[in-house]
């Protein structure tokens, strides 16, 4: 009998049968939801969307620091996984002679394109719901639901916003341990 | 700012959001709530107007649609101490809109040179109105004793 195996099969289930009715909630407050709810909902999954890269990006440099934290030693495991996330967008010796420190200021800045953009839209759109409500754009219907969407867009904002900020106190945090690096040079 | 701190941070920005979420969904479904519901007017004064020789209607419509009066009817009871009979009504205002959440002001002129009105005088004014979510017809009446609603005003 192989348990981990059978553990982790409870564990896809589980999970799946959660993803499930996920969508399965969502399914129904879409369907229920009153129009201003909706401009809630519609903010919310359109910048969720905009920003996924950044969301999955930043959680992903916070969970690779995590572990190196707790365990307080860079091993090959966590070096490899830097180096293939960088593979195609640095040159492959610079790779190789880069520090683990320098590789994930390298990750760093491939995501600040898309955190400039992702809060300049942020801005415009806190920009145009408060020209909204002071009524500058002229007596609108849609104010209500502009502002809906400001609400919505916000909620990601905000996950983004900490999302980004546990990165980088987790990077001034592995700083401050100033580890050892091991096997530098990529092997074993 | 350490992991720790961020996450006392991240806290108090999540709970101002979503009280700026909630109270923005609860506003607007409450206006539209209590934008559905219709008010039946109500005569809050009468007052006789002498130069102008008309009865003044203030007519409060305390819900949040707007209402139509489609039709006056007039009726006068003379009492001791005049002479007429009866009065004819120069000019009754039909189709007024009363304004939602607000007091409109209706004045029933009486025909030109037909005496004043006396102490004891009493002017029944029935309304007849509809509000837009139905095509029924209801009415609202309202009795003025010229002399004795006037001083009950004024207490």
């Amino acid at each position: 009998m192989n348990y981990e195996k059978i553990t982790w099969f409870i564990f896809w289930l589980t999970f799946g049968f959660l993803i499930l009715m996920l969508f399965y909630g969502f399914s129904l407050l879409v369907l229920t939801a009153t129009s201003v709810e909706f401009a809630y909902l519609l903010g919310l999954v359109s910048f969720l969307i905009l920003g996924n890269r950044l969301l999955f990006g930043y959680g992903w440099i916070a969970n690779l620091l995590d572990n190196v934290i707790s365990f307080k030693q860079i091993t090959s495991e966590y070096r490899q996984k830097l180096e293939k996330k960088l593979k195609d967008k640095q040159p492959e010796e610079m790779i190789r002679e880069s520090s683990f420190k320098a590789l994930l200021i390298l990750v760093f800045k491939d995501l600040d394109y898309y955190r400039y953009a992702y809060y300049g839209v942020f801005l415009l759109l806190v920009l145009i719901t408060l020209m909204a409500k002071f009524n500058l754009l002229g007596e609108m219907v849609i104010g209500k639901y502009i502002e809906g969407v400001f609400w919505g867009s916000a909620t990601a904002v905000f996950f983004v916003w900490g999302l980004e900020q546990l990165a980088k106190a987790s990077f001034v945090e592995y700083n401050l341990l100033n580890l050892e690096e091991k096997n530098k040079n990529g092997g074993q | 700012m350490n992991r720790v701190v961020l996450f006392f941070v991240s806290s108090i920005i999540a709970i101002m959001l979503g009280w700026g979420i909630g109270s923005y969904i609860t506003y607007n479904n409450t206006i539209e709530a209590v934008g559905k519901i219709p008010g039946s007017p109500i005569v809050i004064g009468a007052v006789y107007d002498k130069p102008t020789h008309a009865v003044v209607l203030s007519i409060m419509n305390p819900g949040t649609l707007p209402l139509t009066v489609k039709e006056e009817a007039f009726t006068f009871k003379p009492g001791k101490q005049s002479s007429q009979q009866a009065y004819t009504v120069e000019h009754i205002p039909v189709n007024i809109p009363l304004i939602p959440m607000g007091i409109t002001t209706v004045a029933i002129k009486l025909k030109k040179g037909t005496p004043e009105l006396k102490t004891g005088d009493i002017v029944k004014t029935t309304l007849k109105y509809v509000h837009p979510l139905s095509k029924d017809e209801y009415f609202v009446k309202h009795g003025y004793e010229y002399g004795v609603s006037d001083k009950k005003e004024g207490k």
